[in-house]
């Protein structure tokens, strides 16, 4: 079975594998963690977001904008499938027999 | 390299992904070291400065934990300003964490500044209180994070609690002052150490 390819890329990989541990993180520490340029990053996320996998929540505080990104139960979803087709990619761990 | 050694390689990569990701996630939600260490250091000087007071009898010497209350609460906006200048990431736990210990300190000023002038709690009870206080955030904190330091942390302030509720005022200055420094100056160095590790440009 092929792996799903929204999650499939370094920077959504990493971007859910964030999301899927916290409730919601900040479009700045998406960018610090996986190095993207601004554009780029929106572009993944924008992707993300029109599959459905994650939400996006625009406010101000103070007078700094914040966008903030949420996992949708969809996207967790996909993310547990994901996970599960990896651990398929890997060959059978052995027992403690060898067998 | 054969096809399926390259794909078990791809596959370590990709989770390779997945784990620095939750742990620089992990480390960005436990950056509150700074704030920790900050308060423990403020609370020590004024206690000293307490302590002092009441040994010289000066009367007004509880001026101190005001100043010390609205020093602290600045230069706790002005950390968490900084921190979360690099992106915030929000977890239950760390929403956890900030809600038990935002109730501590809101529980330990109305202790002082309300129950000390109102007559129901005694200068001798003070001390244990707060001490109580903590020791519940920080046990709640060390199961959260399923920290041994900020639990062998709290179960130190609980200790000290109890023990200050059988010693003279006098004693309970030196034996606060360690708290500040075994309970909550050194945990908050720890956590400090740890989240440093995060890298500004992962």
């Amino acid at each position: 079975m092929p792996l799903d390819p929204l999650v499939h890329a370094p920077i959504r990989l990493a971007v859910l594998s964030v999301l899927v541990v916290n409730e919601e993180a900040e479009f700045t520490f998406l960018r610090r963690l996986t190095g993207a340029t601004d554009g780029n990053l929106a572009t993944h996320l924008r992707r993300l977001e029109d599959a459905g996998y994650v939400e996006a929540e625009k406010r101000f505080v103070g007078r700094r904008p914040q966008t903030l990104y949420r996992m949708t139960a969809r996207g967790r979803q996909a993310f547990e499938r994901y996970l599960d087709e990896l651990e398929a990619l890997l060959p059978p761990r052995r027992g403690p027999s060898g067998g | 390299m054969s096809s399926s050694e390259a794909r078990v390689e791809d596959v370590q990569n990709e989770l390779a992904t997945i784990r620095r990701a939750i742990a620089e996630s992990r480390r960005a939600t436990a950056r509150w070291g700074d704030a920790y260490v900050m308060w423990g250091l403020l609370i020590g000087v004024a206690l000293a400065v307490q302590w002092w007071g009441w040994a010289h009898g000066v009367a007004a010497i509880w001026i101190v934990w005001v100043v010390a209350a609205v020093a602290g609460l600045f230069i706790s906006l002005l950390l968490r300003r900084r921190r979360v200048r690099g992106g915030e990431v929000v977890s239950l736990a760390s929403r956890s964490i900030r809600t038990v210990w935002s109730l501590c300190s809101l529980a330990i000023w109305t202790f002082a500044f309300v129950g000390i002038p109102a007559g129901v709690i005694s200068q001798e009870l003070i001390m244990p209180l707060i001490a109580m206080e903590i020791a519940i955030a920080a046990i709640t904190t060390g199961a959260t994070v399923r920290s041994r330091v900020f639990a062998a942390a709290g179960w130190l302030w609980f200790a000290g609690s109890v023990l200050s509720l059988f010693l003279p005022l006098g004693i309970q200055f030196p034996v606060f002052l360690f708290l500040i420094v075994a309970g909550e100056i050194v945990p908050g160095l720890w956590l400090w150490r740890f989240t440093r590790g995060m890298t500004d440009a992962a």
